[in-house]
């Protein structure tokens, strides 16, 4: 019984062992995941002419694999399957500019921010209808944002006359303003940043004031505290040296960081 | 002639700038306007090719749904719409050029669409271009729609064209020929996707692109203010045998602003792609450079008209002087032509160049005879070759020459001639001419001869008559001698008997005073002898003295001595006379230690003298002052003042004169005449003045000076220069 005892007390690490922490499992595999949205201008964009990413969270991304001395890997997600993804372990840590929402943080655990955006609209050039922000909710526009993401809570939420038009993909919306179908569609400020730089049919609609603030931060899946520890030491860690704002200033995103 | 050929520099040179101002300005503004119609080719062209350009643009996406429609005609599977409207969905995820796919009956009811909400909407299908044709399914465009689709829009006509802040569509239709019954499939145009696409190119400020349906129907236009619908420029466009596949022109846009414009008319389709181009924008580059070259142009021709203003300033200038020159040149001709003198100019080598008419007249000879000559041809032979030579000398020397020289006439007279000849030297100091100026004195000559000859004559008769007035003169003063050597001799020989007859006439009046008996009336006459005789001995004394005086026989003995013991003295002498006559003395001394250089015994006598005449014609208990100081620097006076009678004034300047009397004292008579002459004398004999005057209260006053320093022997001969002749 005492051997039997004495046997149980060795085994009892090894049993706690049995789930190890995702910093556990990354320094035994020596591999970093992480989930981002490739089609996030400034954050996490996929160049389609040399298919490499690029952006303040891949630049962050590659710093925490750097002070974990491991290897990163990228997994391609989204908005829509970001909540699954990171609680599926399909990656350690998503690093894409996630807003932090209410229906979010159900699910995920957010680091402290470290972006802060309001949200602007996208207009084509040629809309006779959208001339300021106030002509948006309008009766007969027609406002289109992307599912899953914070501008479609947000939206829905606080559009009155307007008509809103969920779209699957970021793509679809913007086709749909471009097609005339929509009137706008609802983004945050890297991605409107995308729109002017890369299209010539974009017009942006600024909010005349403070309209929905919106912080981002990194999510991680909740009950696993030294993981979440670790991440948040390092996102102190690149604010406080300088490196996150090397890289918000790289990809122009310095209007929007949160710097303490 | 003269007048035209001198002013001609300055007017080529006007007419030259002119010219130069004209020709540039005219290359200028043919340059500059050639340029702009340059500029307008050049937009005008790059106009059609963006016409061109944007058909292309507009045809295949036209073409895109063209063949989209062959697609879904394969596809279609009338009693399925939710597969129908996927299938259409399908088709709309590229295409951003069309709002909505939908397909309709034959009668225009949609039936399917990619928008659920165009169902049972009709369509309208009698505005559609082309018209419908049983021989060609193609594409035919709709009159414009207001709104976003169907759903929710109206047809527009040029009576109720579109609102200006409507979004609007086109549609687009083309039958379907199926294997049922035909089909209709309606797209929705996006005019925006081309709007977008057009205003890249040309901005709104640049231009304007419209799109037109063939039958000038505006089916949108990249400017807001041009309503989709309204009724376009029918006259862009021809039409019939007259049409053209493209074009261009240039005029007033609609609202009225020049445009350039060019056209394209769709190759398949009933549109026209039509470009507007602001001309001011299109032109604002060449208006900005014919600016700067305008004012490049202005501000080099203004330069330059700067420089020709000063140049022409100065050919004026140079003009006037030339002129003033000429003017100069034709006085000194008319001067040389009518001076009165001679004038002969000859080269440096002494060769006649020219000479005056006056000279022609003097000489006798013509320009003729003297013109290439030297000078040497009027030479008269009378000088010799020093003669020439000096005068040489002296013109190389000073440049010119003045004298009297003798030259021969043509006639061969030999004349006298005032010359004057001058070197004139060029710029460069060397002598390039002589100028020759004569004078004709052979008159003044002999007028001068003959005054000479007077004037010799004179000198002769002044010399004969200064030689008798000597003698007369040396007769007068060898008289006046004479006449003082006999005063004197006669005062001294009639002093020695004048002697015995006082001494005899005292020993009678002794003798006779010791005698009692009845000796009083000869001791009277003796006394009346001795009386007499006294004031003959005085008159003697003034008389020797006098001519003593004047023939310089008198010694003064000229020492320093003070003047109050003098004064003293001679007052005292003369105090019993003015005791009895009941007069006052007063001694005023202004300088009471003065004193002056004199011969005392005879100063004194002039004091006394002139005391004693005071006493004797002031009135009696009277007063007489004598004063004495200094009257000026290094000369003191003494002056007698007495309230008598006075002098008449016709009487002061002669009452120094030998036996004069003063009109208003010869009353008193028992005077000689002689006392005031000899004090002037002695006066003047010590080198001082005396003169007298009338006192402003009455009565005459006496002054002499004397030296109070040693006077020099200078100073002695002049104030005795001024005394009167004696003669």
């Amino acid at each position: 019984m005492r051997l039997a005892l004495k046997l149980l007390l060795l085994l009892f690490p090894v049993l706690a062992c049995a789930e190890p922490t995702v910093l556990e499992r990354i320094q035994a595999t020596h591999l970093l995941k992480v989930c981002v949205w490739p089609e996030y201008y400034g954050i996490s964009f996929r160049n389609p002419r040399t298919n490499t990413l690029a952006g303040i969270d891949i630049d962050m991304a590659g710093e925490l694999a750097k002070s974990l001395d491991v290897k990163l890997e990228f997994v391609d997600s989204s908005f829509a399957r970001l909540i699954e993804d990171v609680t599926t372990a399909r990656c350690d840590i998503a690093m894409f500019a996630i807003g932090v929402t209410p229906a979010r943080t159900q699910f995920l655990r957010f680091t402290h921010p470290y972006l802060q955006s309001d949200i602007y609209a996208i207009t084509s050039r040629s809309n006779r209808r959208i001339k300021s922000w106030a002509d948006i909710d309008q009766p007969g526009a027609v406002v289109a944002v992307a599912a899953g993401t914070l501008h479609e809570s947000v939206m829905r939420e606080k559009l009155t006359h307007a008509i809103l038009r969920v779209m699957n993909t970021p793509y679809a919306r913007e086709l749909e303003v471009q097609s005339g179908r929509a009137d706008v569609f609802m983004t945050d400020f890297p991605y409107s940043r995308r729109m002017l730089e890369t299209t010539d049919w974009a017009r942006l609609v600024s909010p005349p004031g403070v309209y929905h603030l919106t912080p981002y931060a990194y999510a991680v899946k909740p009950g696993d505290d030294a993981w979440f520890e670790r991440v948040e030491r390092f996102l102190a860690e690149v604010k406080s040296d300088g490196r996150l704002l090397a890289s918000a200033r790289r990809h122009k995103l310095e209007r929007i960081l949160v710097a303490e | 002639m003269p007048a035209l050929h001198k002013s001609k520099p300055s007017r080529v040179l006007v007419a030259l700038l002119l010219l130069f101002s004209l020709g540039t300005l005219v290359t200028t503004v043919t340059t500059m306007w050639r340029l702009k119609f340059e500029v307008i080719a050049h937009q005008l062209n790059q106009a059609s090719v963006q016409a061109q350009a944007f058909d292309d643009a507009l045809v295949q996406p036209l073409t895109l749904i063209d063949l989209s429609g062959h697609d879904i005609d394969d596809d279609l599977d009338r009693d399925n719409p939710e597969r129908l409207a996927t299938k259409l969905a399908q088709v709309l995820q590229h295409a951003p050029f069309v709002r909505s796919l939908s397909l309709a009956t034959p009668d225009g009811r949609i039936f399917a669409s990619s928008n659920a909400a165009n169902i049972d909407h009709m369509l309208d299908l009698q505005s559609p271009q082309p018209e419908a044709s049983a021989a060609s399914d193609g594409l035919r465009i709709g009159m414009p729609w207001q709104g976003r689709d169907f759903a929710e829009g109206r047809p527009t006509s040029p009576e109720q064209p579109a609102a200006a802040d409507q979004s609007g569509f086109v549609p687009v239709l083309r039958k379907l020929p199926t294997r049922r019954a035909p089909v209709i499939l309606a797209a929705a145009l996006n005019p925006d996707y081309f709007i977008n696409l057009y205003a890249r190119q040309i901005s709104p400020v640049q231009g304007r692109v419209d799109v037109v349906r063939l039958d000038n129907v505006l089916l949108f236009s990249t400017r807001d203010d041009f309503a989709p619908g309204s009724r376009y420029d029918a006259t862009l466009v021809a039409s019939g045998e007259h049409a053209q596949e493209s074009g261009t022109r240039t005029g007033d846009g609609k609202d009225g602003v020049p445009v350039l414009t060019a056209y394209r008319v769709s190759r398949n389709f009933p549109l026209v792609t039509v470009v507007h181009i602001n001309q001011n924008f299109a032109l604002a580059k060449w208006l900005a450079e014919t600016r700067t070259v305008a004012s490049v142009v202005t501000v080099g021709l203004t330069l330059l008209s700067v420089l020709a203003a000063i140049l022409l300033r100065r050919l004026r200038r140079s003009e006037r002087i030339e002129a003033d020159t000429e003017a100069q040149t034709r006085l000194a001709a008319q001067v040389f032509e009518s001076a009165g003198e001679g004038i002969l100019i000859t080269d440096a080598r002494s060769v006649v160049l020219r000479i005056n008419s006056a000279f022609a007249n003097m000489s006798g000879f013509s320009t003729q005879d003297l013109v290439g000559k030297k000078t040497s041809v009027l030479s008269s032979g009378r000088h010799d070759e020093a003669f020439y030579a000096a005068m040489w000398k002296c013109i190389k020397a000073q440049g010119i020459w003045r004298g009297e020289i003798v030259n021969r006439r043509k006639d061969g007279k030999l004349q006298t001639e005032w010359l004057t000849i001058s070197a004139v030297r060029d710029e460069l100091g060397r002598v390039s001419h002589y100028v020759g100026i004569y004078a004709d004195i052979s008159e003044r000559r002999r007028v001068e001869e003959e005054l000479r000859e007077h004037r010799d004559h004179l000198r002769e008769l002044v010399d004969a008559r200064t030689a008798e007035l000597l003698t007369a003169k040396d007769t007068a003063e060898a008289a006046n001698r004479a006449k003082s050597e006999f005063l004197s001799n006669m005062s001294h020989e009639l002093r020695t008997p004048m002697h015995a007859i006082l001494a005899f006439a005292q020993l009678g009046s002794h003798k006779s005073s010791l005698d009692t008996s009845g000796a009083g009336k000869l001791r009277t006459y003796f006394a009346n002898i001795e009386q007499a005789g006294r004031r003959l001995m005085g008159l003697l004394d003034d008389l020797l003295d006098l001519s003593k005086l004047e023939a310089g026989r008198m010694q003064l003995d000229i020492k320093f001595h003070p003047l109050r013991p003098l004064v003293q003295e001679v007052s005292a002498e003369l105090a019993m006379l003015i005791d009895e006559r009941k007069q006052t003395l007063t001694l005023t001394a202004e300088d009471d230690a003065a004193g002056a250089y004199f011969d005392r015994a005879r100063t004194a006598q002039v004091l006394r003298n002139l005391l004693g005449n005071a006493c004797k014609f002031a009135p009696k208990a009277s007063s007489i002052e004598i004063r004495y100081g200094q009257i000026e620097a290094g000369m003191v006076y003494v002056s007698i003042k007495d309230v008598g009678p006075g002098i008449a004034p016709e009487d002061i300047e002669r009452i120094f004169e030998k036996f004069e009397q003063g009109t208003a004292t010869k009353a008193f008579g028992k005077g000689s005449g002689l006392g005031l002459a000899i004090c002037r004398e002695i006066v003047l004999g010590q080198g001082g003045q005396i003169w007298a005057g009338n006192n402003p209260e009455g009565g005459a006053h006496f002054t002499f000076t004397l030296h109070a320093n040693n006077p020099s022997q200078a100073q002695l001969s002049a104030t005795n220069e001024s005394r009167q002749p004696t003669a």
